[in-house]
């Protein structure tokens, strides 16, 4: 009777205009830390102070490898993220890589080729490949029928993709993003043209597939630290080492409250889990 | 200016989506019902002129006798007969042309069985991947290897014959090692995304600008 009363009873207030809902507020302070760091790690970055070091991704550094293999064999660089749209935040991470790869392809004169699902980021898409031919110098390098529109649907475009690897025979194949079950079917098309493979995917579900299929594959954060990495922008670095911070400390809180969790005695109340519910 | 503006305008709806993200405004949701009602509509718009526009791209392909241009006649050939019997089959202008025994026919009987044979293909994708991956190697190669076999047999009738307990070593591995690996890369994806976020916020992110 008195757990149906406590399932009755309204929500504990919040504080000022905060959604009554759990974990609101304790979201809302993990934000504030994380900007604080952010602003911390820019502002010293800005004023020439040191910050650590990011670890060298393998994945990133074959970006430049791979185009470069391309240009020498004479053949395209192929570079797709099929669950494309504009309010996914893997979008926004996928542009960063398809910049810098139009960049480097437009400098080296090597054709670019991006296939998509969604008619919305296509438009995108092409604006930063014709951005990236404008910035090289070569304007009129920028093939408008290389940034194509296949099909919505799922395993049209996979089927797409695959011809297109088959017909064109790119030296390199990126995928990056957001992918479901045609993860695999891109991956080993791309293995039998004997294309180097980089993937990115923050899909945990899809990860073995492009673990073991592609030459490289970058895991979960490691797609969207690629954006700041990418730049080689001591400003933009210094986000993702504030992110490094805050998982530190997201994992320490784990290890508390696990040992809070084993220590308690049977029907205790874990006070860690009872904060982070505010 | 052509770049300043859209940071500034991306900003300032970032911010906004997040002050109303933890607000109690999140509750109301009645001008997202708007604004996908507008969405809706220029949707619509944009399918019929696309459907124009494509029309007139492969009329052109055709004409012209461009490679492939036989593609160009089925393209179009589909694109108006779908939609003409989609319209037409219930009567002008009348709704519930989607469920048009023909209309279904066509998409349960060629377009899914289509879909269904190119996610077949991964059955020999999975394999060939497989094959390559499981290579003995690597320490990493040999323990994956390991895992996979006892992932495999837990999942047949013939592992429990073999070994009462491969059904109970499989669930354990995907309860506990596995599930431990997935949540700390879904951690990592978290943050991950909250940093782009940031940069986004803080107008640092530019790429979408192709800058």
């Amino acid at each position: 009777m008195l757990m149906l009363l406590a399932a009755a009873a309204p929500a504990p207030p919040k504080w000022g205009f905060i959604r009554p809902v759990d974990h609101a507020t304790s979201g809302l302070f993990v934000t504030l830390i994380m900007g604080f760091l952010t602003w911390l790690m820019i502002t010293r970055a800005r004023a020439g102070l040191p910050i650590p070091a990011i670890r060298k991704i393998a994945g990133l550094e074959a970006i430049d490898e791979a185009v470069g293999r391309a240009t020498e064999m004479g053949r395209p660089v192929h570079i797709s993220d099929f669950d494309a749209d504009l309010q996914y935040p893997s979008t926004w991470a996928f542009w960063a890589y398809l910049a810098h790869t139009a960049k480097l392809c437009a400098q080296y004169d090597t054709r670019i080729i991006n296939c998509n699902r969604d008619y919305l980021v296509i438009s995108v898409n092409e604006e930063i490949i014709q951005q990236a031919y404008l910035e090289a110098g070569r304007p009129d390098a920028f093939n408008r029928d290389d940034v194509r529109f296949y099909s919505s649907r799922q395993f049209a475009w996979a089927a797409a993709v695959c011809g297109m690897l088959h017909r064109e025979k790119p030296a390199a194949s990126l995928l990056i993003g957001f992918f479901y079950a045609e993860s695999l079917i891109l991956a080993e098309a791309g293995n039998l043209i004997g294309a180097i493979q980089i993937a990115a995917t923050e899909s945990t579900a899809q990860l073995p597939f492009f673990v073991a299929a592609c030459d490289y594959t970058m895991i979960g954060e490691e797609m969207y630290a690629g954006a700041a990495y990418l730049s080689r922008e001591p400003v933009m670095t210094g986000t993702v080492v504030a992110q490094d911070v805050v998982k530190m400390m997201v994992y320490a809180i784990f290890v508390v409250g696990t040992l809070v969790q084993t220590f308690t005695p049977a029907g205790g109340k874990n006070f860690l889990n009872e904060w982070l519910k505010f | 200016m052509r770049r300043e503006v859209p940071i500034f305008i991306a900003t300032v709806v970032a911010l906004y989506a997040f002050v109303w993200q933890v607000s109690h405004h999140a509750w109301n949701t009645g001008w997202l019902t708007q604004t996908d009602l507008w969405r809706t509509f220029m949707v619509q718009v944009a399918v019929f002129l696309g459907a124009i526009n494509l029309t007139r791209l492969h009329a052109n392909n055709i004409r012209r006798r461009r490679e492939h241009w036989i593609f160009s006649v089925i393209c179009i050939v589909v694109l108006w007969s779908y939609m003409a019997l989609g319209m037409l089959g219930n009567g002008l202008f009348t709704s519930g042309g989607n469920n048009l025994p023909t209309y279904r026919w066509i998409h349960d009987a060629m377009l899914v069985p289509i879909d269904s044979a190119i996610f077949s293909l991964l059955a020999f994708f999975i394999a060939s991947a497989a094959y390559r991956a499981f290579r003995v190697r690597t320490r990493e190669a040999t323990a994956m290897l390991v895992v996979a076999v006892i992932i495999m047999l837990s999942n047949v009738p013939v592992g429990e014959v073999i070994w009462s307990k491969f059904p109970t070593l499989g669930q354990w591995i995907l309860k506990f090692p596995n599930a431990a690996g997935m949540r700390g890369i879904q951690i990592g994806v978290f943050l991950g995304t909250f940093a782009a976020t940031l940069r986004l916020f803080l107008g640092l992110e530019r790429k979408y600008l192709g800058a």
